[in-house]
Formats: structure tokens, C-alpha cells, sequence
């Protein structure tokens, strides 16, 4: 139930944030900000996080577990789908912050 | 001693009305399925010595009505066995004098897994889905198209797919994975749904894309 | 297939591409701007996030609209699978029907937003 209950998380986290995107829009960057740093907004994208990355590992387990990958004799196992796709995701998210905000 | 030498016991020795269905008691029939200490499992190969020093609840399997004390009604479980059409379709059989269709050991571990079900029903008592709406295919009656639908002798798709990518076929599962968990056998039905699941995601596109060539 | 089936079937093909979506894409939007910046961790840079991502016109854009949209039909969705675990079947419908209104007027809405702010994304750079 744990993992239903990411959904719930990554939806909010995504309505609030099509709110900010609304203040943005009409130049109301400061209240944007403002709201993004209530300690009650940041304990809840503590968690949505927490959640978000629970959503990651057992979607790629279970990506690993349906679709395994035949390389010759050995097929893939789903631990290995896990470890390779976190470090994609690591790989992903630091060329965001590379490409997206230090440039 | 397992559970089922339990059942047997008191059957001779305590109350000789007690009703319960087995068979081989070696976990190939499918016939003692129960809820045992509120896990569906065959009560032959529940192990007495699992719960030593306590008291062990036998139940009936949830989610099937009840006839006699663990004997329960499957007749909608069977009705969705026989729904899916276990058998090979072939557009045109072939004549028996040029023999046999071959398969070789790719093509069987394709598919091989699920043809192990024993029918046991255990996987739909760990179903909440299936205990929520019975309507729902659930995971054996899957396992068991998506059997067919990878053999490759098989050319029935035509006739499965409408069948288990109705509404109430695969799409009714939320990927709980109890069924998976409680399966004596090995068969991993979530898996053969989640496979199910992406061919019917696939065809779907395929026939939007394509609709003269592509998937039915 | 019988139509609403299909119609499902491509539903579900989209929720799946939203969870990709979701577990490569979400976890570093909900740390930059959700977690980094109000409380000044790596990589703080210059101002705030959503302005230094926006900044990159086409591909900022493209990745607030994609991540924010693929997440927020994920999440929906798959919140209303459990409708029926939650024991909500019988709400079941209506409470469907908010869902998907709740994600075409999301999705609408982010593009909006972002075109509010980015009005030249679709003129060459």
C-alpha cells in the first residue's frame, strides 16, 4: 500500500508546484519563493522525496522483473535493473543540475 | 506432519463431519487449498512444526462462497478458466501425418513458468482486487491466457486479447503482488499480468497507428 | 479490442511512460526547489531554480513542462487504482472523473504558465 500511497505525493507535489509555475508566470516570483520555503511545504517535499525515490526503486524492480535483458546465455536479474537504473537516475539528475542550473 | 495430517486426524479420530477437499498431499493436485493462520496455503505443505506452541486457525479460502466447513464454491473460478480458452488455436490444424509442431527449449522457457498452475486458487484468496469485485479475471485465468498467448504454437491472440484487455481483465489489477507471494508453484501471475498488461498497451497503439496492418 | 478497452489500454501506456517519468525526472525538481534552495544546499547558484531553469528557454521548458505533466497523470492514476482498495468503489466513477479533470486542467494549466513566462519558446533561438 506503501507504494500506492507515492502517487498521492507526486501528484501534490505537482499541483503545488503548477502553482508556483502560476506565480512565476504573472511576476509574483517573490511569493513563489515565499511558499516554497514554509518549513510546512519543505517537511512535505521532504517526504514527497522520500516517497518519489521509494516510487524509483520499486518501478525498477519491477521494470527489471518484466523485461529482462538477454545478454547471451545469462538473462538479466532484478537487482541488476535496480542498481543500474539508480545510477542512471543519479547520472540523469546531475546533468539536470549541470546543464539546468550551473550553466 | 503438515496441516492435512491434522485435518485427517481429527476427521478419524475427533469429529468425522469435518469437510475438506485433498488429494495428492504432495502439492500437486490444488485440491487443500486453505487459509491457514490467515494465509492462503495448501495444508499439505503447511509444516506443523511452523506454528509450534500455538493454535492454528483453518479457515476456509476467502473470497469463494462456502459450501461445508473449508470446502468452498469455485464455480466462478472454473467459469474463468474455461473463459480464456486453454487450449492451442491454430488458424488451420495441421494433419497429423506431418506431424508434430516443434518447439524448441527458447520458445517453451517463453512461456514454460506459467503452465505450471495447479489451479490451487490460493492466488485469488491473497487478491483484495478479486475480493472487491468479482468480476475481475484475476491472476491465474491471466497467467494461464498469457500461457497460451506466449506459446508459440498458439495463434489464438485474437480471440484472448479482447478477453483479458476488457476492464475487467488485467486493467482491474493495481499490481498488489500477493498473488505472487502465496503461489505454491512459481508461476508469478503479477508477472504474467504486468506482460499483459504492455502487449495490450502495445496492440492498442499498434491499432491506433496502423489501423489496417497493425494488432486487433 | 472493444473500444473502451483500448481506450484504457492507452491510458495505462501513458501512466507507465509517467512513471519513468516520475522515478528519473520528479526526485531532482522536488530537491532543487523543494528542498535545496529554501534551505541554501548544494547547488545553490544564483537566484532560484525555476528562473535558472527557465532560463534555458527551450530545454528548461521542455524538462518543467514533461517532468511536472508526466508526474502529475502518473500520480492521479495511479491514486485512482487504489479507489477500490480504499473502499471508494462505489464513488468510483465520479471520483475518476475529478481525477482526469484535475489532470487535462493541470496539464493545460502548466503549459499556460510556462508559455506566460517563455513567450518566444516557439520562435527559433
Amino acid at each position: 500500500m506503501i507504494r500506492e500511497w507515492t502517487s498521492f505525493f507526486v501528484a501534490v507535489f505537482s499541483l503545488i508546484y503548477i502553482y508556483e509555475l502560476s506565480l512565476f508566470a504573472s511576476g509574483a516570483k517573490d511569493s513563489a519563493l515565499t511558499l516554497m520555503r514554509n518549513p510546512g511545504i519543505i517537511a512535505f517535499n521532504v517526504l514527497a522525496l522520500l516517497f518519489t525515490l521509494y516510487h524509483a526503486s520499486t518501478w525498477f524492480y519491477l521494470i527489471g522483473k518484466v523485461q529482462p535483458i538477454k545478454l547471451g546465455k545469462t538473462t538479466s536479474k532484478p537487482w541488476q535493473a535496480l542498481l543500474l537504473n539508480i545510477v542512471l537516475l543519479l547520472i540523469i539528475s546531475y546533468a539536470v543540475i549541470q546543464i539546468l542550473i550551473l550553466r | 506432519m503438515v496441516v492435512l495430517d491434522a485435518l485427517n486426524y481429527i476427521k478419524a479420530n475427533l469429529d468425522g463431519t469435518l469437510t475438506y477437499r485433498w488429494s495428492c498431499r504432495m502439492g500437486v493436485c490444488g485440491s487443500c487449498g486453505a487459509n491457514v493462520d490467515g494465509v492462503p496455503k495448501l495444508t499439505c505443505a503447511s509444516f506443523l512444526h511452523e506454528f509450534k506452541g500455538r493454535t492454528i486457525n483453518v479457515e476456509p479460502l476467502p473470497h469463494f462462497p462456502v459450501i461445508k466447513d473449508l470446502v468452498i464454491n469455485m464455480d466462478d473460478f472454473m467459469h474463468k478458466l474455461v473463459e480464456i480458452k486453454p487450449w492451442i488455436i491454430r488458424d488451420k490444424e495441421s494433419p497429423p501425418e506431418e506431424g508434430e509442431y516443434r518447439q524448441s527449449a527458447e520458445e517453451l522457457e517463453r512461456y514454460g513458468q506459467f503452465s505450471s498452475c495447479i489451479n490451487c486458487m490460493l492466488c485469488y484468496s491473497a487478491c483484495p482486487v478479486y475480493g472487491l469485485n468479482e468480476k475481475f479475471l484475476g491472476p491465474a485465468a491471466t497467467a494461464l491466457a498469457y500461457r497460451y498467448i506466449e506459446d508459440s504454437r498458439d495463434q489464438g491472440k485474437d480471440v484472448r486479447f479482447p478477453i483479458v484487455h476488457e476492464i475487467e481483465g488485467v486493467w482491474e489489477c493495481t499490481l498488489v503482488g500477493e498473488c505472487s507471494v502465496v503461489c505454491p508453484k512459481g508461476v508469478d501471475p503479477m508477472l504474467a499480468i504486468q506482460k499483459t498488461k504492455i502487449l495490450g498497451a502495445t496492440n492498442a497503439l499498434k491499432s491506433l497507428v496502423m489501423p489496417r496492418g497493425g494488432g486487433k | 479490442m472493444p473500444k473502451v478497452a483500448r481506450l484504457h489500454a492507452i491510458l495505462w501506456g501513458v501512466f507507465s511512460m509517467g512513471g519513468f517519468i516520475a522515478a528519473f525526472l520528479l526526485p531532482v525538481l522536488i530537491y532543487l526547489v523543494g528542498i535545496a534552495y529554501p534551505l541554501g544546499l548544494w547547488p545553490v547558484a544564483n537566484g532560484d531554480p525555476t528562473s535558472d531553469i527557465l532560463n534555458h528557454r527551450h530545454i528548461g521548458t521542455l524538462f518543467l513542462f514533461v517532468t511536472v505533466a508526466g508526474s502529475l497523470y502518473h500520480g492521479i492514476f495511479r491514486f485512482q487504482s487504489t479507489l477500490t482498495e480504499l473502499g471508494l468503489a462505489r464513488a468510483k466513477r465520479a471520483l475518476e472523473a475529478i481525477g482526469y479533470l484535475i489532470i487535462i486542467i493541470g496539464i493545460l494549466a502548466t503549459a499556460i504558465y510556462l508559455l506566460q513566462y517563455n513567450p518566444s519558446f516557439f520562435s527559433l533561438p
